[in-house]
């Protein structure tokens, strides 16, 4: 398995009964660290592979996630300098990004 | 999203085809298009442009916000010559998940044990090329310092639709192959499509400096597809 891909990893989670969240860049404005399609897969204990920016906002996404991590759910996120959250998880490059996560569901 | 799909996509990635991940912006719906079947879907002229461009497209569609998030195959690298800078560039690409492939007749050089997790071919770049499909996601490196091994490599590459095409080897040794490539018949126009001396000018001593040095070069024409390959190493050389 490649432990670096988030798709790889979220299967191999789910296989082993974990909970499972992907989270996707769907737009970006400005300089944005990781372009869109970038995906963050999250696991219901706080572990992440895979990366949604330069790791600026990736612990908000996180704790974003595994409030809905326990069902089937869509969340969108935005992030940027011009957030009111800026100097927790804004983007020091000056970029906008918005984020969609959403929590898997396990079929067996 | 359920694992039924990740194991789709999964299936999809080892079958080396390109799809898309098509989902409602603001739902839990996702499911997988691929190229060959998106004629038949309503996102079709998103999902080709999607996958051409190798970008996310978020679109309204029916009143729905989508996101169309394309997955192609990795891009290529073909190596000629299985030296010693072929194996830390083999490791470096294929880390860039670049799918690598090495091509030497020489057999104490085309060993799999040098090259445990790529594929390599052992016969003449004549041959071995005409199994290749040097299309527009494949960079070809030359790294013999051959003329008989790399030429033949180089003139397949130059007619072809790959976004790259390196040769090592000095100034000097490049000039030789110049002249030597005109002499046959073959345009300036297609001679300034070969990187030589190849790689970025980073003053690399060691093969894996080297490796560095070629790596970054494939990057950056990969990334700047806009511009051509000479006015990239004009824009370096002018720094």
């Amino acid at each position: 398995m490649n432990t670096n891909d988030p798709i790889e990893s979220a299967l191999a989670w789910l296989n082993n009964g974990h909970k499972v969240a992907i989270a996707t860049v769907i737009k970006t404005w400005g300089s944005a660290p990781r372009k869109a399609g970038s995906q963050l897969a999250i696991r219901d204990d706080g572990l992440m592979v895979g990366s949604v920016s330069g790791g600026c906002v990736e612990g908000d996404v996180v704790s974003n996630a595994l409030e809905m991590i326990n069902s089937p759910s869509v969340k969108l996120l935005q992030y940027g300098i011009t957030n009111d959250k800026a100097w927790e998880v804004g983007l020091a490059c000056g970029g906008d990004i918005k984020i969609r996560i959403e929590s898997l569901k396990n079929n067996g | 999203m359920d694992k039924k799909l990740l194991e789709d996509i999964l299936k999809f990635k080892q079958r080396k085809e390109s799809f898309c991940l098509v989902s409602k912006a603001q739902s839990t719906d996702t499911h997988i298009v691929s190229l060959k079947e998106s004629s038949s879907s309503p996102l079709s002229s998103f999902i080709k442009k999607a996958i051409k461009e190798d970008k996310l497209l978020l679109v309204e569609e029916g009143g729905e916000e989508w996101v169309i998030n394309p997955f192609n195959p990795p891009v290529k690298l073909i190596i000629v010559g299985a030296v010693h800078v072929a194996q830390s560039l083999a490791i470096m690409a294929e880390n860039l998940d670049f799918e690598v492939t090495i091509i030497d007749p020489r057999e104490a050089f085309a060993q799999q044990e040098r090259f445990p997790n790529n594929k390599v071919i052992c016969s003449w770049p004549e041959d071995a090329f005409n199994d290749l499909d040097l299309d527009s996601r494949t960079a070809v490196v030359t790294l013999t310092h051959e003329p008989n091994l790399d030429d033949v490599a180089l003139k397949k590459s130059i007619k072809s639709q790959c976004f790259y095409v390196g040769a090592l080897g000095s100034r000097k040794t490049h000039q030789k192959r110049i002249d030597r490539f005109l002499e046959d018949g073959i345009d300036e126009q297609s001679m300034e499509r070969i990187n030589g001396p190849i790689g970025l000018p980073i003053n690399a001593q060691t093969p894996g400096e080297i490796a560095i040095s070629i790596m970054a070069e494939v990057i950056s024409a990969l990334r700047y597809q806009k511009k051509s390959i000479k006015e990239l190493r004009e824009n370096w050389n002018n720094r």
